[in-house]
């Protein structure tokens, strides 16, 4: 135990001065969640922008102001036209006074697809035919009630944050197991091995160290998302930690295997990059399957990380996710028990 | 005679290669026995056999009663071993990677006396990737020398050090015959060997030429003295005819007479004077570990 301490404070020590361990383990996750947390975190309620140009005392911008999610620019006519031309604003707006209450509203917007703007003239369709409608008094035959399904919107960042922490633990896992190919390449195994200890503490205490380390990935991402961006947890903090131990596993064990098969630090460097690579990119960490073509699904459905990932989003959010949580745990201890087996069975300490 | 290391026909292979050529030594308690000889003779190989890392080819070999190649941590703990490479954790400091390796061993040495051993204390806060060439060295002979173990194998320990710490070194390893440790120390230094072992075992291309103490070596191959001068290349068919009967070797422009009679020879290479021949920088010195490897293998160590 206290052989096994002593090796543990070694690896701690030996890791952390690594100023690129810390960089890539620690504060790459972190910018990340940084960088998607500032584009991502809007909620959909944000404000339609409308440069508007209207008589004094139109009863429309009267009503136009009641409305909290119109951002209204006053200007003359030309400003306004040149707004929009110039895509500062999602409609301009000109009214004209058609004498005796009548007044003629133009609403100009880009009429391309996805165009904010067409959104905002349907609004602005809708709200005054609902004003029409209500002075006029007619009796009413349709009455619509809106009940949307989800009890609470996912954000993008919300959708993102397990997957920045999956990505965490696939990287430290992976790149982690590098550190062993480069004890092994300067003989420090060689060394140890004239040492009256055995050679799986070693082996153990780097593998416990990195466990840790994807505790604090998890606590630190986590935090920072749930206080600076208001990603809720819903999850039990025993599953969430339950879930990064297994996922870390299964990576640190497939990380160790594929180690196995190279003889030097820059070898293993290039094993790990060709897998870490196209799993980042296709696991659906950074944004839904429904994205991908189909084509690519029974690859996508093969990898660990993207179990991993959905696994995360259901426990840390409470959702449901791309697959059932129990397939998504069993195959990743399937492939746990996979890696394990030819981890071990491949492994050269020398 | 208590043999801690027995070795009896050991051999052993690379590929086709044979780099240990049934060799036979054995190592008496407490004392310092040295391997020596140039690189690729097969010191390397014979030490990392003789401490578990190797598997031999053939051949019978006990160390402390142990069978080094089925060894377990029992044996491990009464060997402390430097090896040629120093391999250690880059980011960790010097007394951390002792205190790390003294946590191994039941009766370490103290880290603080250790450091002082072999001259570390102003590093002992340096990380060890910020060494010096030597520090590494220093540094890879405090990590056997904690073990504080029975015998102490050194691998080349004072290569790439400087001669004033070569010197510290070989003061440490004497103080260590003195606390009653047994010493295996490989060399390619002469003098070094001739400075520090009890035994020598000289080994080329894998096998043992020569085995005793380093004055019995010396005796038995030179009873002469060695006669050193300068001489330019054009005259060296003179001396033949001069000093007839002695054995001569010429190095460049230098030559070295082996003699039984150091006046009568000195008083017949006086005669070359005539032919302008002037006998520059004349030593006169007893035969050393360096002309027994030459006469034995034709060649200089470190050639």
């Amino acid at each position: 135990m206290k052989i096994f301490f002593q090796l543990f404070m070694a690896h701690l020590k030996d890791m952390f001065r690594d100023k690129m361990v810390l960089f890539w383990f620690f504060l790459f996750p972190v910018l990340f969640v940084f960088l998607y947390g500032t584009i991502f975190s809007s909620t959909g309620n944000e404000k339609f922008t409308i440069s508007l140009a209207a008589p004094e005392k139109s009863p429309t911008v009267a009503i136009f102001e009641k409305m909290p999610v119109f951002e209204i620019t006053y200007l003359n006519q030309e400003q306004a036209l040149n707004n929009i031309k110039q895509g500062k604003t999602d409609v301009a707006v000109i009214i004209q006074n058609n004498g005796a209450d009548k007044e003629q509203v133009f609403v100009h917007y880009k009429n391309d697809q996805n165009s904010t703007g067409t959104i905002v003239a349907g609004l602005i369709r809708q709200v005054l035919t609902e004003v029409e409608l209500a002075k006029s008094g007619l009796p009413r035959h349709y009455q619509i009630i809106e009940r949307p399904e989800d009890e609470q919107t996912l954000r993008m960042i919300d959708y993102i944050l397990p997957g920045i922490l999956a990505m965490a633990i696939m990287q430290l896992g992976l790149f982690g197991s590098m550190q062993f190919v480069t004890y092994r390449e300067k003989r420090i195994i060689k060394r140890l091995a004239l040492a009256p200890i055995s050679k799986v503490s070693f082996l153990s205490s780097e593998i416990f160290l990195r466990l840790i380390m994807s505790l604090v990935q998890g606590l630190l991402i986590l935090s920072i998302g749930n206080l600076v961006y208001k990603v809720p947890i819903q999850g039990s903090p025993i599953a969430i930690v339950g879930i990064i131990l297994l996922g870390s596993s299964v990576f640190i064990s497939l990380g160790y295997l594929i180690c196995s098969f190279a003889k030097t630090t820059e070898a293993a460097n290039g094993l790990v990059q060709a897998v870490q690579f196209p799993m980042m990119f296709l696991s659906g960490i950074f944004f839904p399957l429904s994205f991908l073509p189909a084509s690519m699904l029974p690859v996508v459905k093969a990898m660990p990380l993207t179990y991993l990932g959905d696994s995360l989003r259901q426990i840390i959010l409470g959702l449901s996710g791309e697959f059932n949580l129990l397939t998504g745990i069993i195959v990743l201890v399937g492939w746990l028990v996979v890696t394990l087996f030819l981890a071990i069975h491949f492994f050269r300490w020398e | 005679m208590d043999q801690v290391i027995y070795v009896e026909n050991l051999r052993h292979t690379y590929n086709d290669v044979v780099a240990v050529d049934d060799i036979s030594f054995f190592v008496k308690r407490g004392e310092i026995f040295g391997l020596l000889g140039p690189n690729g003779a097969g010191k390397s190989t014979t030490t990392e056999i003789l401490v578990g890392l190797k598997k031999r080819k053939a051949g019978l070999v006990k160390v402390l009663g142990f069978d080094p190649q089925d060894s377990d941590n029992e044996f491990k703990k009464r060997i402390g071993v430097q090896l040629q490479t120093p391999a250690l954790f880059e980011r960790l400091k010097v007394k951390e990677m002792l205190h790390l390796f003294a946590s191994f061993y039941p009766q370490p040495l103290k880290v603080k006396e250790t450091l002082e051993l072999v001259g570390l204390e102003e590093k002992q806060n340096t990380l060890s990737s910020k060494l010096s060439g030597g520090q590494l060295q220093r540094l890879s002979v405090a990590l056997a020398l904690i073990s504080n173990a029975d015998i102490i194998f050194l691998d080349e320990p004072t290569t790439g050090l400087d001669p004033q710490s070569r010197r510290g070194m070989w003061d440490v390893i004497e103080d260590l015959q003195k606390q009653g440790k047994t010493i295996f120390l490989t060399t390619h230094y002469l003098d070094e060997a001739e400075k520090l072992c009890g035994r020598v075992a000289i080994v080329d291309y894998g096998k043992i030429i020569a085995l005793g103490t380093p004055e019995e070596l010396i005796h038995y191959h030179f009873a002469e003295q060695a006669l050193e001068f300068n001489i330019p290349v054009e005259k060296r068919h003179l001396l033949a005819s001069t000093v007839e009967g002695a054995k001569i070797e010429f190095n460049e422009n230098r030559a070295t007479v082996y003699t039984t009679e150091v006046v009568s020879t000195v008083a017949s290479l006086l005669s070359l004077k005539d032919n302008g021949f002037k006998l520059d920088s004349l030593t006169v010195r007893g035969a050393t570990l360096e002309d027994v490897f030459l006469k034995l293998t034709g060649r200089r160590i470190r050639e």
